[in-house]
């Protein structure tokens, strides 16, 4: 039993024949098979995570979520992942207890040799965007003449995410700017390995698809930033793509499916 | 994978002890064996109607067993009970999925506000999930959260076997240990619910 037969079995994508066949053979078993559940639990999360193709996301809302059942089954995943979202940066680093008598390097040392290796860019990554963030937060106002928009405002550091509203993404909240001010956005650079570019360009939408905004910008460090004039902005949801450009003109979007998210309020 | 708990119990039909007798004895003469059979055959009910998303399992596997019962007691020759219940439990699969269609004509309204994130019950479990959250063990916690990090296609594959390897398991093991952690949260969230319903 594959996962891939399973998932058909779910989104009725098997002929009518097949999909009793499926239900005899789980029957038939000694116990009821344990490895559909966990398959269900991905799909659900692929649901919410905009994971699905749209052929299959099609399958999943026509087929799948025929049930109050199913339903509150995907209710209680999208409440988990908001969780996981929220608890990520929190609990990712592994534990360790430090013995007696060592150093603050030792401990280091330590708990970087415990790492695997994602766990050691996630905190190398963290580490580059948390001193590029204060660099950016101690330079002198001013200092950048192509940023002229919001130079009283803090910026409002963004994390990509790829889920939707449904699951609960972080999106980061600003107030609404006066006149002649403006929003400053940081948007952090995924820590999979973005695309070559030459530089970048940002699109601003609406949660309507109203593209406010569509303009080049360049990398500092592991961000992006992005200046957004306040006439742009009215109280709302916001939703941010950013595309690789390379030399050649083609663009590409960085973090795949994965969007940055705001409210003005 | 748990479903929230639902009052089926008008479905459920009076079955004698003679006619439950009569059951088991079909099941196997020793009634031991008959004992462990029927605790089998009824996982595997609710196996069934858990895949077919039919609120509270428990319940229809029950009834599809009373319902065997009373044929079995009435005489209806049954050579193979399994494949009897199993035919059985796809006629009130069908039975409970017509009424649900019936009782809820709001799966537009689902979808929408699932996008808009304007769900009220993704709200309601969310807020009664962080004491269930926060009750498990930290070890549980991170592996949760590390678990179900996002990660496409391939590389999901890729980082879950790292993560086994680095807890010295399998994928599968890993795999299904989450399931347990997060049918553990779902039965807290729906106990928390009823709880929260029985002292309105």
């Amino acid at each position: 039993m594959t996962d891939e037969r399973i998932i058909a079995y779910l989104l009725k994508e098997l002929p009518e024949e097949e999909l009793e066949r499926f239900e005899d053979e789980c029957f038939a078993r000694e116990s009821w098979p344990g490895d559909i559940d966990p398959v269900e639990e991905d799909l659900i999360d692929d649901y919410l995570r905009d994971e699905l193709p749209p052929e299959r996301r099609r399958r999943f809302e026509l087929n799948y979520l025929t049930s109050p059942a199913r339903r509150e089954r995907v209710r209680m995943a999208a409440g988990l992942l908001r969780h996981v979202d929220e608890r990520a940066p929190r609990l990712a680093p592994t534990p360790f207890a430090p013995a007696d008598g060592e150093t603050w390097f030792d401990r280091l040392r330590a708990y970087w040799g415990g790492l695997n290796w994602a766990r050691q860019a996630t905190a190398a990554l963290a580490l580059v965007f948390v001193v590029s963030g204060l660099w950016w937060l101690s330079r002198p106002a001013g200092t950048d003449p192509s940023h002229s928009v919001a130079k009283t405002f803090d910026p409002l550091v963004l994390t990509i995410s790829y889920g939707n509203r449904a699951t609960g993404v972080r999106a980061g909240k600003a107030k609404l700017p006066r006149d002649g001010g403006g929003l400053k956005l940081l948007l952090t650079l995924p820590q999979t390995s973005s695309p070559p570019a030459a530089y970048y360009r940002v699109q601003l939408e609406t949660i309507d698809g109203e593209i406010k905004l569509s303009e080049k910008v360049v990398r500092e460090n592991q961000s992006i930033p992005v200046d957004i004039p306040a006439k742009t902005l009215a109280r709302g949801q916001y939703v941010v793509q950013l595309f690789a450009v390379g030399d050649d003109g083609s663009e590409q979007r960085v973090g795949g499916a994965g969007n940055y998210y705001f409210d003005i309020e | 994978m748990t479903n929230s708990v639902q009052d089926n119990s008008e479905d459920r039909r009076d079955v004698s002890q003679e006619a439950f007798a009569c059951f088991l004895e079909c099941l196997s003469p020793d009634s031991e064996e008959a004992g462990r059979r029927y605790m089998r055959l009824h996982k595997k009910l609710v196996g069934f109607f858990n895949l077919k998303g039919v609120s509270d399992p428990v319940s229809a596997a029950d009834e599809t067993i009373d319902r065997a019962t009373l044929k079995i007691a009435a005489g209806t020759p049954v050579p193979d009970v399994d494949k009897y219940c199993m035919g059985i439990a796809r006629n009130i699969a069908r039975e409970r999925w017509r009424r649900a269609q019936r009782e809820h004509s709001t799966f537009l309204d689902f979808t929408a506000n699932l996008a808009n994130n304007s769900d009220e019950g993704v709200e309601r479990i969310y807020r009664i999930l962080k004491p269930c959250f926060d009750a498990l063990a930290v070890e549980e916690q991170k592996l949760i959260v590390a678990y179900c990090q996002v990660f496409q296609g391939r590389a999901r594959a890729d980082y879950r076997r790292q993560l086994a390897e680095s807890m010295n398991t399998t994928v599968l093991a890993l795999r299904m240990r989450v399931t347990r952690i997060r049918s553990l949260l779902s039965d807290c969230v729906t106990k928390s619910s009823n709880e929260g319903l029985s002292q309105l």
